[in-house]
């Protein structure tokens, strides 16, 4: 004999959906889909297009750039011919692959954005299930400081379309990093890496031991060479410091370049550099950012320049961008109750104008629902009561009963018209209104 | 923000030097000390901003720290690496020094385990014994206990152990021998990722503090 347990009476035992994904629906799909609205406006407005890349693609092509960490994390399948194929990691890849198959004769710069699902087998962690909603841009063929800045500005610009108070970008610069790090060992560079990305001091010192000193003092400090222009200061009189440093002076100027572009566009109060910042996708070859906001303690987004990648499909194209995941940008909102039922009910007999009139509600822009129950005209109240619909509308000779909270009243259809203009709540409403 | 710096304390051997580095600096960390009280918020601390701290079990203060419930933590390395949590760790301190170590019975010291097959390793460290053994490229059984680890060897549970050790009495007592020591560990300061950078300024005046207490309080030379 067997105990079953008893949490579900009802269960009919499919109801159980696997670790690492959600069904969004009522108020929490409602909010998603307007973020995501939000983002598209936002993406355009800046005279970026979406590109819909499909869901699953050949694993070799999926894992181009992507490091060991991404790559045990990808969903892999075979087709009937035994092909590898992967359920998209990333989106980045996708976009290089159609841009340098398909794309790369149009005008360039290209400026596009995506927005849709992806798959990573990891733990599921706040915000970020195992299918998790990512919106992102890329900006192809321009590999200058307008470009990067085009692109931090545009991540500050997708934060306020999102409503988020206080957030913070942490811009960094990889190529300062890897000409730095240039001579070093791959394992070594491992270490360093690492050791800096935890700003572990005492590891970092560890790894650098036996390094030239000019070089070992710079990483030293990279995990504090954090805050305004004055990180740049130092770095740069450090930096001078060393002998032919001339690809991480170089890195340093772009950096400054950027951020004077920053200023310029009204959104540096919101940056902060950050040398430390070495962490993201391995294919980053230049400037690296990510996003944070207050009351998440994961960021947001995460954005770089990537000049190889594209190459590696063929095409030798400068790309930078950044990934912004919807679902977290959904946790940080405040939770405004969201009514999610239709503005009014219409009782919709078939002998009146009843349907006719629920075409005109409709073009307004109302919600509109029709009784299907074939509810009686005496009960439609009540029944809009328990759809928690704020009023209900029905026939009488030439003129309409509208119930609501206020109580019954009989309107010409005019009048009723009229009135209806004030029903409709407005559907996409996103900014300065929580999600 | 002018929120209060949330500060995560760990249960257990390691709240007491913690707590008294906060004291040094001269923060009301009334923690321990026959209360059982869990959240403790400073009453105003003048310009500096007032602190709160939350004691937690030592295994769940990375959690803490990682989700940014409490931004910055104070905890075990053996506990931090073995949860395998995202957070910085700016900051080593001078006490709770331990080695994680494998051990087992005499007769292991001369067995060549490349040799062995359906090695059993019990542990209250399923992660990172998994980790060090596969990086020597031995597949070991891993047999996670929560307590009396060495007992496993004796009973035949297992043919080896890794655990913490502070001075390995309690292996000497049990008969058991130290074969490797797979890494030394010691208290050490985690910050949330997102926290350090939001208050970059507050945090980092606190981990300079905290050096400079650490220095005062547990310097070892």
């Amino acid at each position: 004999m067997t105990l079953e347990p008893n949490i579900q009476p009802a269960s009919t035992g499919r109801s159980q959906i696997p670790d690492g994904v959600q069904d969004r629906f009522l108020a929490e799909a409602v909010r998603r889909r307007r973020a995501e609205s939000a983002l598209r406006e936002c993406f355009a407005r800046w005279g970026y297009w979406e590109v819909i890349p499909p869901t699953f693609e050949y694993y070799d092509n999926l894992s181009v750039g992507a490091g060991p960490r991404l790559e045990q994390a990808m969903y892999r399948f075979f087709d009937r011919q035994g092909h590898t194929l992967a359920l998209r990691a990333d989106f980045t890849p996708q976009v290089a692959r159609i841009v340098a198959s398909k794309l790369y004769d149009q005008p360039m710069p290209l400026r596009c954005f995506y927005m849709g699902s992806l798959f990573r087998y990891e733990e599921p962690q706040a915000g970020r299930q195992r299918e998790f909603t990512q919106a992102g841009v890329e900006l192809i063929g321009a590999n200058t400081p307008a470009g990067d800045a085009e692109i931090v500005a545009l991540a500050v610009a997708a934060l306020e379309a999102l409503g988020m108070a206080g957030f913070q970008i942490n811009l960094g610069q990889m190529a300062f990093f890897r000409a730095l790090t240039r001579r070093l060992p791959p394992d070594l560079l491992a270490s360093v890496r690492q050791a800096i990305d935890h700003k572990n001091q005492s590891r970092l010192a560890a790894a650098l031991d036996g390094v030239e000193d000019g070089h070992r003092q710079l990483l030293e400090r990279l995990p504090d060479l954090v805050g305004g222009v004055e990180v740049m200061d130092e770095a740069q009189a450090l930096c001078g410091r060393l002998g032919g440093a001339d690809a991480a002076m170089a890195a340093l100027e772009r950096l400054a370049s950027v951020y004077r572009r920053l200023e310029a566009y009204g959104v540096a109060e919101r940056v902060i550099l950050d040398l430390g910042e070495v962490r993201g996708m391995d294919y980053y070859t230049g400037i690296t950012f990510r996003g944070v906001v207050p009351g998440l303690g994961w960021p947001l987004i995460s954005g770089g320049r990537y000049d190889d990648l594209i190459a590696q499909f063929g095409r030798p194209l400068a790309a930078v961008g950044f990934g912004l995941s919807v679902g977290r940008a959904l946790l940080v909102q405040d939770r405004v109750a969201l009514p999610v039922t239709a503005d009014v009910l219409v009782h919709g007999c078939h002998e009146g104008a009843c349907l006719a009139l629920v075409r005109e509600l409709r073009q307004q822009g109302c919600r509109v629902e029709v009784d299907v129950l074939g509810t009686e005209t005496a009960s439609l109240a009540a029944e809009a009561r328990r759809r928690r619909i704020p009023r209900s509308l029905r026939c009488e000779g030439d003129g309409w009963v509208l119930t609501d909270e206020a109580g019954q009243r009989v309107l010409s259809q005019r009048a009723l018209l009229a009135e209806a203009v004030g029903w409709a709540r407005p559907p996409d409403r996103v900014k300065g209104e929580g999600l | 923000m002018s929120d209060v710096l949330t500060i995560a304390l760990p249960k257990g051997r390691l709240l007491d030097p913690s707590a008294a580095l906060f004291r040094h600096l001269g923060r009301r960390c009334e923690l321990g000390n026959g209360s059982r009280q869990l959240l403790v918020t400073e009453e105003g601390h003048g310009s500096e901003g007032a602190m709160r701290f939350l004691l937690v079990k030592p295994a769940d203060v990375p959690v803490y720290v990682e989700y940014g419930a409490a931004d910055v933590g104070i905890v075990g390395q053996d506990v931090l690496w073995e949860s395998g949590r995202d957070v910085y760790e700016p900051l080593q301190l001078g006490f709770g020094q331990c080695r994680i170590v494998v051990a087992g019975t005499p007769a292991q010291r001369d067995r060549n385990f490349r040799l062995a097959t359906g090695l059993r390793v019990a542990t209250k460290y399923p992660r990172l014994a998994q980790s060090y053994f596969q990086q020597q490229g031995l597949p070991i059984e891993v047999i996670a206990l929560s307590g009396s680890i060495e007992l496993a060897p004796l009973v035949g549970l297992a043919d080896l152990l890794v655990d913490l050790v502070e001075t390995g009495r309690t292996l000497r007592e049990n008969g058991l021998v130290e074969l490797e020591q797979i890494t030394p560990c010691q208290a050490t300061v985690v910050v949330n990722r997102v926290s350090h950078r939001l208050r970059l300024a507050e945090i980092r005046g606190l981990l300079s503090g905290l050096e400079e207490a650490n220095q005062r309080l547990f310097a070892v030379d």
